[in-house]
């Protein structure tokens, strides 16, 4: 293990050796061949590792997301990496009759819908308390996160994993979802409320064979997102050093370095796969430990 | 309604949502009797309370407001202030449950239902909530404390929008609780349990596997509620106090 806190280390390179991190992954493989998984958010960090690892266990792959250039291309290098089916289909989780009508297409062309993995969404704010929290981010928090990614999305695939009899869907939550954060209300609530419909709709539809689960995923900075305010806490210049500063929020994260977006894809996979078949109705953090309790020496 | 235990909220100006609910009408009297001026949110039965408590001495006005409209929840705001000068305690009336014959899975269940829903209880709580604060934080010193279901932390089938919306205002409590440190306020909850009349008759008699096994009364609520606004509870925030018989205690049923 390499001690931490050079600061002439690469960010990437520090931590080789500790908790996989920077090494090559040995990613665990599920055979999930001749599956459908429909994602939303593959633009994304983690919609993206999460994708990217299912068409590799031999799923095929409904990619959706908001922003049609960046989802196109991230299909297509899904695509070319795995040799994977996968096809974008560019959609607005925030218009109901978006997504209707893009789950027709997506049961038109792949026939089924195996695993639903809703993970489209964001952390949108002024970074205020909640007499000072902006009002149209506090509903976008709501309309995007609870309502369009979560509940809109899954009442229409719902019903196709019943004719099924079987079907595995993955919510992504937050650590924000499990604790309170400051200054961030319209996440917050948002989050913990997925967090809650995970364990209702595991008991709603577990006769069915339908299980649900959650991923809930810690810090994830990293240098190229210096300009998100969310993470205006976060020494970017020495990195490391905001693991080893107990003014800085991260130094609380007791695996000190950010998450992954592979750390979830791992989660996604077991999830997906039939080892968690007696699992449902769970919310797991991927946080580094971060919620387990505070780090630091009281 | 006998409580055995006083506070004195002497000067103090309590503003209370959901104020129709038997459980927000209880702790209405109860903070009247404890010197409190009361508004109340609500319809009918909440100017019935408002009179109510004016003709036994204390001071008290009920507004009608429209959850579902942002602009109207915050001149209603505008009026409490206006009327009584300032808000000292906020208690959420947050309790929602989904009508027994209204309760369906998710891909089932009513969307305007759902809708309405979470226009009172997710964005109608962060609204009111803001707007009381704001006048609290600019005095330094206030306690918010929000009734909530126990289910925002046992979440239950059939009920999808009153688990979101519960589970969403333990989010915000816990949050606020610590976020709005600088400004003096405690933010703490109430997660009452279950109600008698909650229950579809034929059920597996939910309450008598319910380690105090009975229903949820509105004294049992109003008493908690009012311990963490007043000043016995200083060092209280950001905390959620179930008061449910034991129901997210475990589970109550032999094997």
């Amino acid at each position: 293990m390499k001690k931490h806190g050079n600061r002439n280390d690469d960010v990437r390179t520090m931590f080789t050796g500790m908790y996989g991190y920077g090494k090559e992954y040995q990613p665990a493989r599920a055979d999930l061949g001749g599956r459908v998984a429909l994602i939303t958010g593959t633009a994304g960090m983690i919609g993206f590792a999460a994708a990217k690892r299912l068409a590799q266990s031999g799923c095929a792959i409904a990619a959706w997301d908001l922003c049609e250039d960046s989802g196109e291309a991230k299909a297509r290098e899904i695509a070319d990496a795995t040799g994977g089916n996968v096809v974008f289909y560019k959609v607005d989780v925030t218009d109901r009759q978006a997504i209707t009508d893009a789950v027709a297409r997506v049961i038109a062309d792949f026939g089924k819908i195996d695993v639903l993995f809703c993970n489209a969404g964001g952390n949108w704010g002024n970074r205020k308390p909640v007499y000072e929290f902006d009002d149209e981010l506090f509903r976008r928090n709501e309309r995007v996160n609870l309502t369009g990614s979560v509940v809109w999305l899954c009442r229409e695939v719902i019903p196709h994993m019943i004719r099924q009899g079987k079907g595995s869907i993955i919510i992504t939550s937050s650590v924000c979802g499990v604790t309170g954060l400051r200054n961030q209300c319209g996440f917050v609530g948002s989050k913990f409320a997925v967090s809650a419909l995970t364990r209702s709709m595991a008991l709603e539809y577990a006769r069915d064979n339908i299980r649900v689960n959650c991923i809930a995923p810690g810090s994830t900075p990293r240098p190229e997102d210096k300009l998100n305010p969310l993470w205006d806490t976060v020494d970017f210049e020495n990195f490391e050093k905001n693991f080893s500063n107990p003014e800085n929020l991260l130094y609380d994260i007791p695996i000190p370095r950010p998450a992954e977006p592979d750390d979830m894809a791992g989660l996604v996979q077991y999830f997906a796969s039939d080892d968690a078949a007696y699992t449902t109705g769970q919310v797991v953090c991927v946080d580094g430990g971060w919620t387990a309790g505070f780090s630091g020496n009281y | 309604m006998i409580f055995t235990f006083t506070f004195d909220f002497g000067g103090r100006t309590a503003l209370v949502t959901d104020a129709d609910a038997a459980t927000m009408r209880t702790l209405s009297l109860a903070l009247s009797r404890s010197g409190t001026r009361v508004a109340l949110f609500g319809r009918e039965r909440a100017a019935e309370t408002a009179r109510e408590l004016c003709a036994s001495g204390g001071e008290a006005e009920a507004f009608d407001v429209d959850y579902r409209d942002d602009d109207a929840i915050g001149k209603t705001m505008d009026s409490v202030l206006a009327r009584f000068g300032k808000i000292d305690l906020l208690f959420n009336g947050a309790y929602v449950v989904v009508p027994v014959d209204k309760r369906k899975r998710l891909h089932e269940f009513d969307m305007e239902l759902y809708e309405e829903i979470l226009a009172q209880y997710y964005h109608g709580l962060y609204r009111v909530t803001k707007a009381a604060v704001r006048d609290m934080a600019k005095r330094g010193e206030g306690a918010v404390v929000n009734i909530i279901s126990i289910r925002g932390m046992v979440p239950v089938p059939g009920q999808t929008p009153a688990v979101a919306a519960s589970a969403a205002a333990v989010g915000f409590t816990r949050m606020w609780g610590v976020e709005l440190k600088e400004t003096g306020v405690r933010v703490n909850a109430v997660a009452a349990g279950l109600a008698a009349d909650e229950h579809a008759s034929g059920d597996r008699q939910p309450l008598s596997h319910l380690a105090v096994p009975r229903a949820t009364k509105p004294e049992d609520i109003a008493a908690a509620a009012m311990f963490l606004a007043s000043d016995e509870a200083s060092y209280i925030t950001g905390t959620i106090l179930p008061v449910d018989g034991g129901f997210q205690a475990g589970y109550a049923r032999s094997f």
